[in-house]
């Protein structure tokens, strides 16, 4: 799972009002090279939640993403290839997502999450 | 085949006597004896034979045949006179057949060429004896060897790196003379197939990443007529013994090319009987990169690349194997001739399609099956399941005592290699709280259930000419039933152990799903959990409109491709984002193998597609509110089993969607393009009913469902197209009201599987991959005429106007476009606000 789909998904148990995003427990986290496309990158940054990227990226040790990030940034190759290795090239194969309030923990395996719900979850 | 037709019938076929090879006739001088009218095909029994069969267009041109022959002199059969008269056909009257042309240059094919007696006699002999010894491979109806590199016919693809046993100096010899020819290139691997009588290949185009320019194929013990398709265009080459086939160019990339499975040839208006066995060396150059040919539409590569099976990843996996493909497949690749069906791979050959053909050959000879069995044995590094307990399966329908439990690691598969954690836990919770309740063991006969189908009347006026896009169709798990997979809740879930755990006998034989939930999951689900590695091996032609649909967003797209199936779609575009997901973790597990790169090497550069894939729920995405500019939900919807649930996954697709994004949704229609095909292959199907399994009609369930239970239907099939429908319209005449038919009719789909359990095909019921657990054999069934596994799937097909009505229901939606597309029903909506 790429961290860029991190940051598309948050927990949908029922009742809870803190859903976003999940909390990475990781135990595998690969590298896979993806084509660098910095107009793909300026795409997709307005679609994004940097903190959650940040905290993400922070949580599986990679290095280089700032903070906060401002639009002029898109312009500076430097800055794109950080953002496109930690929002398509690190990928993580097993560990957790875990749902920010309740704690429930959602198995990530061979790189896919499994996200269903328990019945008392809906 | 012929025979007398009863007294003074007149026919369009004749018998000629003391005419034939024997009497020194041959079939040209026969010929000439036929007036031209009425496209006469000739049909010599044999070359021993004193008589010749004349087929005519019509029982008028063989009436005028026969006045003209009485008048023939004698003086042209060299002082014989004929005795003529009118055969009958036992058994059907032949397949029409396109006469083959014997120079390529006549096909009109470009890049197909013929080089006719390439090698000598004694070459041919050298060849044949030098591939004799050794370990072939067993595959549905002949048998395969490999020099050089090994075909993986469940990938369809070669690894690069791994080279076997290079080729014999019989054959190296004439290879270089292959290698030699101008514009060939450096073919390094070798595919030996031998073809009983009888015995065809089915069509395909050999995947363009696997191989490198063009193929040759020599046909040696015996002649073939090789048939070539492309986009409604049809031809027909004679490939005598001896002859060089050279396959280049667009005939390589764009042609399906295949040997129909029949036991005569038409090759210039005459019958030839095919020889008792034919023995094909093709070469080829084994490449491993992706391909940028002009003929997208049947490339691998630009199709998006197709995940390694299962069966590709198995290291220990045995060498012997039956790319039993589905019986769908094979008829979507025959029937929808150049529209998307790819049947790539040299060898994709079903011994369960329902285009049946011969008869399975290899049983013919004991020989050859003890020779088999041997090798097959050898080659397994387990033992497969135990023929016995499926025997029983058989008999019974079920099995009546626990099966040992290697036959369940078995029937599990490639499991045992890597396990996957979820299923594996889901087993053992299987295995933990169903085994005290009796029930792991038991296989409860797919329901034997019926639904009423008011509609069914009309089908047959409705339904037209083409199969529907079997391929993308059902290529989809729905979202079903929440939670399942949630151990700790479901395998105590007390409503289910019960019903499930009971013996069957005690329920007649019946256990009928109670809840939507169950029917999804036993119907739906598991089924694709079940077949899954199989049937992504099958499914990867990307659907046009979808592929349009795609193609009109905008750059950096985030699209949702909810029940993703196998993740065809992910390649389409480079430049956005899929996020796939899928109720089936089967089908998750084969869609995410496309994220790898393919067949990493020194020569592949290729990267990861931006695509992933999550399990999860239709009804309960993972995504943001908002998150997505375009979703499609393809050939999902219609596992769904009610109405409010259909809507309920709707609005969860316009909750991910932004507002003013689109959803692309389609699903079955009950206007099917071909019944036959189709509505024939179809179960009828009782939704759940809340109260006790029964086969009594269940009005009050109807007002939900639009289907009553009546009378238990026979295990049908195919073969049981009358009582099938008999019985539907039986139900149609009585029980429905009809206010309700807007649901009906409900239909599980057999999924007719490989799996026969002689030797050789054991290993396709178990290492195929095929993860069957006994939760999953709720829906699957014996089929003990066919000797396969059939997978039932649940689908409600959609009548006109259903889909956009559903739609048009809900508040935040808008029908953009509502259109009918191959025997599906397709909307594109959007979300308002």
């Amino acid at each position: 799972m790429k961290l860029l789909t991190h940051n598309m998904l948050e927990c949908r148990i029922k009742g809870i009002e803190n859903r976003y995003p999940f909390v990475i427990e990781a135990s595998q986290v690969d590298t896979v090279e993806q084509d660098f496309d910095p107009d793909f990158l300026r795409h997709m940054y307005p679609r994004l939640e940097w903190p959650a990227l940040k905290a993400a990226a922070d949580s599986l040790g990679v290095t280089g993403l700032p903070t906060s990030v401002s639009e002029d940034m898109l312009e500076d190759e430097e800055f794109l290839k950080v953002f496109h290795h930690a929002l398509l090239e690190v990928v993580l194969i097993e560990g957790f997502l875990v749902c920010p309030e309740s704690g429930r923990k959602f198995p990530v395996s061979k790189g896919i999450p499994n996200l269903l719900l328990n019945e008392d979850e809906v | 085949m012929f025979s007398r037709p009863s007294k003074g019938e007149q026919t369009r076929h004749l018998f000629i006597g003391n005419c034939g090879p024997a009497v020194g006739l041959s079939e040209q001088q026969c010929l000439s004896l036929l007036p031209k009218a009425g496209r006469p095909q000739l049909v010599v029994p044999s070359q021993q034979a004193s008589h010749i069969f004349v087929t005519f267009e019509d029982v008028d041109a063989a009436v005028a045949a026969l006045n003209h022959l009485q008048r023939v002199p004698c003086t042209v059969t060299f002082g014989r006179s004929l005795v003529v008269r009118h055969a009958a056909v036992k058994g059907p009257e032949p397949m029409p057949q396109y006469g083959a042309f014997t120079d390529a240059e006549d096909c009109k094919v470009p890049g197909l060429s013929l080089i006719k007696e390439f090698v000598t006699c004694a070459e041919e002999q050298d060849m044949l004896r030098a591939v004799e010894n050794g370990d072939w491979e067993a595959l549905a109806r002949r048998r395969v060897r490999h020099y050089g590199y090994k075909f993986e016919y469940k990938s369809r693809n070669v690894d690069v790196n791994k080279p076997i046993e290079p080729m014999p100096q019989a054959v190296g010899m004439v290879m270089d003379r292959v290698r030699a020819l101008p514009g060939m290139p450096a073919l390094d691997q070798l595919t030996v197939n031998e073809y009983p009588l009888g015995v065809g290949l089915s069509p395909h185009i050999d995947t363009h990443s696997a191989f490198k320019g063009a193929i040759c194929s020599l046909s040696l013990a015996g002649p073939a007529v090789m048939e070539f398709r492309r986009q409604g265009q049809h031809r027909a080459l004679k490939l005598p013994q001896r002859s060089l086939l050279i396959m280049a160019d667009e005939a390589r990339l764009a042609w399906q090319h295949y040997i129909p499975h029949r036991k005569s040839d038409v090759v210039n208006s005459i019958i030839i009987p095919r020889a008792a066995h034919r023995i094909s060396f093709t070469f080829r150059q084994v490449w491993g990169q992706t391909c940028d040919c002009p003929f997208p539409e049947s490339c691998d590569s630009q199709q998006g690349q197709l995940p390694p099976t299962r069966k590709a990843l198995q290291a220990n996996a045995p060498s012997s194997g039956d790319p039993s493909t589905d019986g769908e497949s094979l008829q979507s690749s025959s029937l929808t001739s150049g529209l998307l069906a790819i049947t790539s791979g040299s060898d994709i050959t079903s011994c369960t399609s329902e285009e049946s053909g011969p008869t399975e050959p290899w049983k013919s000879s004991s020989a050859d099956l003890s020779t088999r069995s041997q090798q097959s044995d050898s080659n397994q590094p387990v033992e497969p399941l135990e023929p016995a307990v499926l025997q029983q399966l058989a008999s019974k329908q079920l099995l009546a005592e626990s099966p040992p439990q290697s036959s369940i690691e078995q029937l599990v598969g490639a499991q045992k290699d890597s396990p996957p954690r979820q299923t594996t836990d889901h087993i053992q919770e299987e295995r933990r709280h169903k085994l005290p309740a009796n029930s792991f063991s038991a296989l409860v006969p797919g329901p034997a259930l019926a639904a009423a189908d008011p509609e069914s009347s009309r089908f047959g006026d409705k339904l037209v000419e083409v199969l529907p896009d079997t391929d993308r169709l059902d290529s989809h798990a729905a979202a079903s039933t929440l939670g399942q997979q949630n151990h700790e809740k479901q395998a105590i879930n007390a409503s289910v152990a019960p019903m499930y755990g009971t013996h069957p006998d005690q329920q007649q034989g019946r256990a009928l799903p109670q809840t939507h939930e169950q029917l999804e999951g036993t119907y739906v689900t598991s089924m694709y959990d079940a077949i899954a590695p199989h049937f992504s091996a099958t499914r990867f032609a990307v659907w046009p409109r979808v592929r349009g649909f795609i193609e009109s967003l905008p750059a950096g797209a985030i699209v949702a491709d909810v029940g993703c199936g196998n993740g065809k779609y992910f390649g389409v575009r480079r430049d956005i984002m899929v996020l796939g997901s899928d109720r089936s973790i089967g089908l998750a597990k084969v869609a995410a193998q496309r994220l790898d790169p393919p067949l990493p090497n020194e020569f592949t550069t290729a990267a990861s597609l931006r695509a992933d894939v999550a399990v999860a729920d239709g009804f309960v995405l993972p995504m943001r509110d908002s998150s997505c500019d375009a979703v499609l939900c393809i050939a999902v919807l219609h596992h769904i089993s009610s109405v409010p649930r259909r809507k309920a996954m709707l609005e969860e697709l316009l909750r991910i969607l932004k507002p003013g994004g689109q959803a692309y949704v389609s699903v079955w229609a009950t206007l099917q393009e071909d019944p036959a095909k189709t509505l024939a292959k179809w179960e009828a199907l009782q939704t759940p009913s809340c109260c006790t399994p029964s086969p009594e009609p269940a009005p009050q369930n109807t007002e939900i469902l639009g289907s009553c239970p009546v009378s238990s239907l026979p295990q049908s099939t195919s073969e049981h197209d009358e009582s099938l429908k008999h019985q539907t319209l039986q139900a149609a005449s009585g029980n429905i009201p009809t206010s309700a038919s807007r649901d009906a009719p409900e239909w599980a789909r057999p999924k007719h599987l490989g799996a026969p359990f002689s030797n050789q095909q054991t290993e396709a019921a178990t290492g195929d991959g095929l993860d069957v657990t006994p939760d999953q054999l709720q829906g699957v069934r014996f089929d003990e005429q066919k000797q396969t596994l059939v997978f039932r799937r649940y689908y409600h097909l959609f009548e006109e106007g259903e889909l956009s009505e559903l739609v048009s229901s809900i508040e935040a939606a808008h029908v953009a476009e509502c259109f009918y597309d191959k025997s599906n029903w397709c909307v594109v909506m959007s979300r308002t606000t």
